[in-house]
């Protein structure tokens, strides 16, 4: 078992942010396993989904991330939500086009474990379930060798 | 410690973030009225000449919105959107290229348009008086 900050020094977890802009500070985190860094990268790659959307899969992920660390009010469901059921403690961070998958370590430090293109979930282009991504979260976090409490329990308002 | 830096360039930064808080504030419009009174997307949609479900994919941020359906959509609850154009701080701007001598210090290249030196700021104000 290892400290969070041995887990970051061992690469097992990678703190992911977009540059800020000038007068933005880091008022939340966002940490990531490093195969969902590798998704990250990815996004760049990827086009949107949607009928006429303004902003490609990576602008909407960096835009998010941003809102996210910046400090942003966060929508609840729209932008971030708790996935049922809620006794897993697995949170899902969204865009139009993207999904993130992960847990609250603490307060405002959100850890994401996988990541996945929207349609996706949804039919007819549908490969993936919710639950899968939901499972594979908690897969995760129950091997992650992380001492202590590995995630924060409370509702959107407490924990965002 | 070991960062992730998700990067983008400037360009598309200022547009993805300048589309996001245009739809977070036509959604906190519609929020802000929708505590005061009945309001719907079928409501506003047949105000503004659409369909629901073109409504729903702009105020979602799914579909491209022009200037003037933004004002369409305000309209629509009883809002306005204030928009004004600013330059980005001088120390800040990579873009706009310091000229000695010119007479404001900046000069723009011309091969792209000037709005693109700037930074817009978008609100929308509520103005209950001018619908029921």
């Amino acid at each position: 078992m290892a400290t969070f900050e041995k887990l970051i020094e061992d690469r097992l977890l990678i703190q992911v942010a977009p540059k800020l802009p000038h007068g933005q500070f880091h008022e939340r985190k966002v940490f990531a396993f490093p195969e969902c860094v590798e998704w990250m990268k990815s996004v760049k790659e990827m086009k949107t989904g949607r009928f006429q959307c303004a902003s490609s899969p990576l602008e909407q992920l960096v835009e998010r991330l941003r809102q996210w660390i910046a400090g942003e009010e966060i929508a609840r469901d729209r932008m971030f939500h708790d996935m049922r059921p809620v006794s897993d403690n697995v949170w899902e961070m969204k865009t139009v086009d993207l999904r993130v998958f992960g847990w609250m370590y603490r307060k405002r430090q959100f850890i994401a474990v996988s990541g996945g293109f929207a349609d996706h979930y949804k039919p007819p282009t549908k490969i993936r379930t919710y639950a899968d991504d939901r499972r594979a979260v908690v897969a995760a976090r129950d091997a992650l060798p992380l001492d202590g409490q590995k995630f924060a329990t409370g509702d959107f308002n407490d924990l965002i | 410690m070991t960062l992730f830096e998700l990067e983008i360039d400037e360009k598309s930064q200022a547009g993805s973030a300048f589309m996001a808080r245009v739809v977070n504030e036509i959604r906190r419009a519609i929020v802000t009225e929708k505590k005061c009174r009945k309001i719907t997307q079928q409501g506003i949609a047949e105000a503004v000449g659409t369909s629901r479900a073109v409504i729903n994919r702009q105020v979602q941020g799914m579909e491209n919105l022009s200037a003037r359906r933004i004002a369409e959509i305000l309209w629509a609850v009883g809002w306005e959107p204030h928009f004004e154009a600013r330059p980005i701080s001088k120390h800040l701007n990579d873009y706009a290229v310091p000229v000695p001598g010119a007479a404001s210090g900046f000069v723009q290249p011309t091969s792209l348009p000037a709005t693109g030196s700037f930074v817009p700021v978008i609100k929308s104000f509520e103005n209950v008086g001018s619908r029921s």
